[in-house]
């Protein structure tokens, strides 16, 4: 039993549904006078004065949620909610939340929220939707594919926060007429896409379940060896900056790609 | 010419893209183009960088030479026909099918083609358009193409590649046509400049076909480029950045790009190979650039015959602003927009914010650091309500070292070109 005097800790499951099915059922405790927080996982210890909720993910809860978010507060609120809900940071739960009470709660309707920097929550609200956004944006160029067999293209990627289901609009986009799949090796789970169809996402999976696995990563692919060299030999030696190159193209993301690779062609 | 027919695309496409480096790309398309779902690709204004070589330069596109075959002599290029070089071409089958595979595993977001000359302009010319038509047609690639044209190639051939690529470059080369003339005497003024307005002015009918016809095929969308070597023949500063100036006034560029010269081959004519490419004085003349293009400054106004070259010390507004004391001090509640944008450590953020904010209220000194204005460079050159921030000296000397030891970010090459500078003034100023 929740009482006003406690806490309410929701607990929830790690993707933008989880988060925003948690935001709709934390709004009531909200409103008489709870404070809310929202986790993605158990809290360690007992905590005094605040009570736990594990709530489960709900489409439709969250589909409401987003849908008056968007149409009261505009789209730049809703891309930074959503953004920030993707992102691997704790907190991230609570940072939307607190965020969209302030915004809606109290009858009010403050589509310049994401302004208010003074406010802890809105500040790190915008913090994740900058390090989102950045992620996302370096992986619009550092996804690599590799044809497997004739007619599949297959990515592993390795993102510190959880953009996947973001990456897909650019990518229908831009091949459409592929069969292509993105899959987060991290979070075993994977982006597919039909040629001529429509994205599904499908989680727990792991490597031997991805289409023609057989051939991945062990079969090499003969255009990453034409890749390797070409970004070899449009190096200008006179201006060589490894530390340039290292701050624009971090490590963590060379991992899966090609032309990073040890033992390639040389 | 050693001529390799039989050469696998391993060894076509180092051989032909190791030609193509110094090529200066630019990483953002300027071009909104969405897929329609039929081909494969689309466009990104804003580009999308794929990848960073070791020396620090974003990877976007497929930068690479159809053929270094070429029957010209430019003196300063590996390819020129006088080199005893390895020579190949990659078939137009070849160069869309690399393109489109490269393209659909995500390593790039389209191509930039350039070649040599082989055989003769219109030759290269029809084999490039025919390249970008496979790509186009048999591949329905609707990514980014950027193609260069061939210097003395006939006029249709241009408009055909026009209506394919989405920016079309000529090189300019040198500044001068005098250094034309004895650096790459199978080029000419002519021969760079025609092919140039005829682009700018078909661009012109375009904007207006397409104002009728929302449909009309587009030519060149991302308007053209062109670059220029600098330190290769003795040309000043000044001439090239009037040349600049000129090309963007006269041909509608859309942008001038300049690249430091690299001695790579062994010449009478040019510098001595060993010296290191003038990587700071290219950074100067882009910084001289983005003055005209933005601030608002004439050539005349940054260099004169009298000072013929920029100050490598000092970049090109702060000198530009210790040259001309007499415009300073700026009060920042009444002095027009332009002149604020000159002021030393002004950009065209703080520049905006300013004038916003003081429509309120009248602005003091913490008001410009609360809305942002960064003040230790700027603090020499304004007042607020007719006052300093502190008493300082407007003079030039004393101005000058103060601004020296705020140092400066520079891109690594000029930054150690800069120590070296700063190291002679030192000793000059001290004797
Ligand atoms: S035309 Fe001149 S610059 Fe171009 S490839 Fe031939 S020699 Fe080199």
């Amino acid at each position: 039993m929740q009482e006003d005097y406690e806490k309410a800790v929701l607990v929830c499951e790690d993707t933008m549904e989880g988060i925003f099915s948690a935001v709709y059922d934390g709004w009531h405790w909200s409103v008489k006078g709870c404070p809310v927080e929202i986790r993605t996982e158990e809290p360690r210890g007992p905590e005094l004065f605040c009570t736990v909720h594990h709530i489960p993910s709900d489409q439709e809860k969250s589909e409401k949620v987003l849908r008056s978010v968007r149409r009261k507060l505009g789209y730049a609120v809703y891309e930074a909610v959503c953004f920030a809900a993707v992102s691997a940071h704790p907190e991230k739960g609570t940072a939307v939340f607190r965020t969209l009470r302030s915004a809606l709660g109290y009858g009010q309707c403050r589509r310049d929220i994401l302004e208010d920097l003074a406010d802890p929550w809105v500040n790190l609200l915008m913090k994740l939707r900058t390090r989102v956004w950045r992620e996302l944006d370096h992986y619009y160029g550092f996804v690599r594919f590799r044809a497997v067999g004739r007619e599949i293209l297959l990515s592993r990627i390795t993102p510190e926060n959880d953009i996947l289901l973001l990456l897909a609009p650019h990518f229908e986009n831009r091949f459409p007429r592929e069969n292509w799949v993105i899959f987060d090796g991290r979070r075993k789970k994977a982006l597919f896409h039909p040629a001529k169809g429509k994205c599904t996402l499908r989680t727990g999976i792991s490597v031997e379940e991805l289409p023609a696995s057989g051939h991945y990563p062990e079969r090499a692919d003969e255009y990453e060896d034409l890749w390797r060299e070409f970004c070899k030999s449009i190096t200008i030696r006179e201006r060589s900056n490894p530390g340039l190159q290292q701050q624009m193209l971090p490590l963590r993301f060379r991992g899966d790609m090609p032309e990073f690779a040890e033992g390639g062609s040389r | 010419m050693i001529v390799q027919e039989s050469m696998g695309l391993m060894d076509k496409l180092r051989i032909l893209s190791d030609a193509a480096k110094y090529d200066v790309a630019c990483t953002s398309s300027g071009v909104d183009r969405r897929g329609d779902g039929k081909g494969i690709g689309n466009s990104i204004a804003a580009g999308i960088c794929h990848s960073f070589s070791g020396d620090g330069r974003c990877i976007s596109l497929l930068k690479v030479l159809y053929t270094n075959e070429c029957v010209f002599d430019c003196k300063y290029c590996v390819n020129r026909s006088s080199n005893d070089i390895l020579r190949t071409s990659f078939t137009p089958e070849e160069i869309s099918r690399l393109t489109i595979e490269f393209y659909r595993r995500n390593y790039i977001e389209g191509l930039f083609l350039s070649s040599g000359v082989k055989r003769s302009p219109d030759e290269t010319m029809e084999e490039l358009i025919r390249s970008v038509e496979l790509l186009r047609y048999r591949y329905g690639f609707q990514g980014y193409v950027h193609l260069k044209a061939i210097p003395g190639a006939s006029p249709d051939l241009i408009q055909r590649a026009g209506y394919l690529a989405d920016r079309m470059s000529v090189n300019l080369e040198l500044p001068t046509a005098e250094g034309l003339k004895k650096l790459a005497p199978h080029k000419s003024r002519r021969t760079i400049l025609r092919p140039m307005k005829q682009i700018q002015m078909h661009q012109g009918e375009n904007q207006q076909e397409l104002a009728l016809y929302r449909h009309a095929p587009k030519f060149v969308p991302a308007g053209q480029s062109t670059q220029m070597i600098i330190g290769a023949a003795g040309e000043s500063d000044y001439q090239i950045v009037s040349v600049a100036e000129a090309l963007y006034r006269q041909f509608s560029l859309k942008r001038v790009f300049y690249s430091a010269f690299v001695a790579v081959n062994e010449d009478k004519d040019l510098p001595a190979p060993g010296q290191g490419p003038p990587l700071l004085r290219e950074h100067r003349l882009y910084q001289a650039d983005w003055l005209m293009r933005f601030y608002g400054f004439r050539a005349e106004e940054l260099l004169s015959e009298r000072k013929p070259n920029l100050n490598l010390l000092l970049d090109p507004k702060c000198d530009w602003a210790l040259t001309h004391l007499d415009k300073f001090p700026v009060e920042i509640n009444t002095a027009e927009y332009r002149m604020l944008l000159r002021v030393p450590g002004i950009g065209e953020r703080s520049a905006s914010r300013i004038a916003r904010a003081r429509i309120h209220h009248s602005l003091d000194f913490p008001d410009l650091k609360k809305i942002g204005v960064v003040l230790k460079r700027a603090l020499y050159f304004i007042t607020c309500n007719g006052r300093m921030m502190y008493p300082t000296r407007l003079e030039e000397g004393y101005i000058l070292r103060n601004m020296l030891s705020l140092g400066e970010p520079l891109p690594p090459g000029a930054a150690e070109e800069n120590y070296h500078q700063l190291s002679l003034f030192e000793d000059f100023s001290l004797g």
